[in-house]
């Protein structure tokens, strides 16, 4: 007899990516089983490290904003925006209305386009592998938008330190408008397509249960937190930008299992697509042309520190920005990033689960490596 | 009933199989690109250029290869522009940058080559015009008049900090 009660099986460990493609990039897991069941597990994280921090730290304050495209490369311009505010809090600029409002329409669209990824690598992962076309054709629709904006689809630095880069066109307003005619049909087809499904939910309900104050204490944030019936989200509670002005419901999950962390991004997708029009109506509003505030074209901000932090698709992404004042590069830059953060959790949740509950978990994260290894 | 969801679901397969194809026939149609997409070539208007080396001091990669020279008159020229496009970002801060805008990021997204030695773009020796010029980082007519004489040796002297950053003090 084993430890774990199981006759005729031994101890064993497995060595789960970093070549994998539920790892969901290069993600690794080594992780002892008795049998089928998980003893303990330990993510092995770096394999796509970049050293984004000492990159930014060796290039001036506008030359590394392309850079942070790359963490989060399913969210580009989440990434720019932590930065952005940061460096804008340093040098005391103000943000023009519309181009606050163009940031915060670009960060839904792309919030939304990620979590078309999230949801739908999980549903391959589980084996559903046509699952994943339907949402990566409504991201495919918000990506037109970015392409059409900015010109790139994935990553785009499109936030400037002062503003956004390019205003609203036409064809971003076409591009927008075909989002708007796709999603809410697909949303309601996936729902039956998924939901239901005796297969899914046998595989995901009460599979990683995370309770709040587990998740609490594990830092965990963004819908991850949210499904662990934790009511907070960095837009209404701590808003940045223009956010403030706008009524953001926040759904939340109580059960806290892999289930929870799929319906707890379906319910969300719902808010964002009303986000989106909220903010597009106000956008509307405001006098085309103006999207850059009065920043110098050397930026050298004031000696000092300063910190800002979004809620981005995976979580609280935070950024801490030094000054040294002098110099045209940042004296120290540093992400708060929120995969990183998620993971920890694994070593603690995974024990006790089958093997390809493990599986479940990590798809469920919905974690990305560019942004855990930076 | 055990089954019923996935019955669910698999009528909604149904229904996807009988609904309208989206994938884009490639290689025999091409995809539509927005007017302001950034390709993966650049283009130069030789004659606006004035030789501020402002594209290479904003590249954050060290992307642009620049050489200058005086003519006969005292006037800066450029004696080599290459895009080392292996290294680059297309972040088109460096078409941001040009204060004549005449650096272009082009439609060009077709750019498999046999060796590495293509890869890099002498834009002197072959300005890539005759490609299809993205409109990114087109700006609004400039308000302030530009002082006509030597706007060329003005313009890098006010970006001096940057000079010595991103291009070991050349310029
Ligand atoms: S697009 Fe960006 S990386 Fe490429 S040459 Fe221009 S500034 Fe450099
Ligand atoms: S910034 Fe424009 S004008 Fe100046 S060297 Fe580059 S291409 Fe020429």
């Amino acid at each position: 007899m084993s430890e774990n009660g199981n006759a005729y099986s031994e101890r064993y460990t497995l060595n789960l990516g970093p070549q994998h493609p539920s790892t969901h990039g290069v993600l690794r897991i080594v992780a002892d089983f008795d049998g089928e069941t998980c003893i303990s597990a330990d993510p092995v994280i770096g394999y796509l490290h970049r050293g984004m921090e000492k990159l930014l730290e060796s290039r001036t304050y506008p030359q590394g904003l392309p850079y942070t495209d790359r963490l989060d490369y399913l969210a580009g311009v989440n990434n720019n925006l932590p930065l952005a505010l940061a460096v804008e809090k340093l040098l005391g600029v103000e943000i023009p209305e519309r181009a606050s409002l163009l940031r915060m329409l670009t960060c839904e669209i792309m919030r939304l386009a990620s979590y078309m990824v999230g949801i739908g690598i999980y549903i391959m992962d589980l084996g559903a592998v046509s699952g994943v076309f339907y949402p990566f054709q409504q991201r495919e629709y918000a990506l037109e938008v970015m392409s059409a904006l900015c010109g790139a689809r994935m990553t785009q630095g499109y936030i400037r330190f002062g503003g956004v880069q390019a205003d609203w066109n036409d064809e971003a307003e076409a591009a927008l408008d075909v989002l708007y005619k796709e999603l809410p049909p697909f949303i309601e087809m996936y729902h039956k397509l998924i939901d239901e499904n005796e297969i899914f939910l046998r595989r995901t309900k009460g599979v990683g249960v995370i309770t709040a104050e587990r998740a609490k204490s594990y830092a965990l944030t963004g819908p991850n937190l949210r499904a662990s019936g934790v009511d907070y989200d960095l837009r209404r509670d701590a808003p940045y930008c223009l956010y403030d002005r706008f009524t953001i419901k926040v759904p939340v999950q109580q059960a806290g299992d892999c289930h929870a962390r799929y319906a707890q991004r379906m319910l969300e997708v719902e808010e964002i697509l009303k986000l989106i029009k909220a903010i597009h109506a106000a956008l509307k509003e405001t006098e085309p042309g103006k999207i850059m505030g009065a920043v110098p074209k050397m930026l050298r901000p004031p000696a000092g520190e300063a910190y800002a932090q979004t809620e981005n698709p995976k979580g609280i992404m935070g950024c801490l920005v030094a000054s040294d004042g002098k110099g045209v590069n940042p004296l120290r830059v540093h992400f708060r990033r929120p995969s990183f953060d998620n993971i920890a959790i694994f070593s603690e949740l995974m024990p006790g689960h089958k093997v390809a509950d493990l599986i479940a978990i990590i798809a469920s994260f919905d974690i990305v490596l560019g942004e855990i290894d930076g | 009933m055990f089954g019923k969801g996935i019955l669910k679901g698999l009528a909604q397969t149904g229904k996807q199989v009988v609904s309208k194809r989206l994938t884009e026939k490639y290689p025999e149609e091409k995809p539509h690109l927005p007017e302001r997409w950034r390709g993966n070539t650049f283009a130069l208007e030789k004659d606006k250029c004035i030789s501020c080396g402002l594209c290479a001091m904003s590249c954050p990669n060290k992307v642009i290869r620049q050489k200058f020279d005086k003519d006969e008159d005292g006037k800066k020229i450029c004696t080599e522009f290459v895009m080392e496009r292996q290294y680059c970002l297309f972040c088109g801060l460096c078409v941001e940058a040009c204060p004549k805008g005449c650096l272009h990021l082009t439609h060009d997204f077709e750019t498999a080559v046999y060796s590495a030695a293509d890869v890099p773009q002498d834009l002197l020796a072959d300005n890539h015009l005759d490609a299809a010029i993205s409109k990114y980082g087109e700006k609004p007519p400039l308000v302030k008049p530009v002082i006509p004489p030597k706007p060329a040796a003005a313009a890098p002297a006010a970006a001096k900090p940057a000079a010595e950053d991103a291009k070991g003090g050349e310029a």
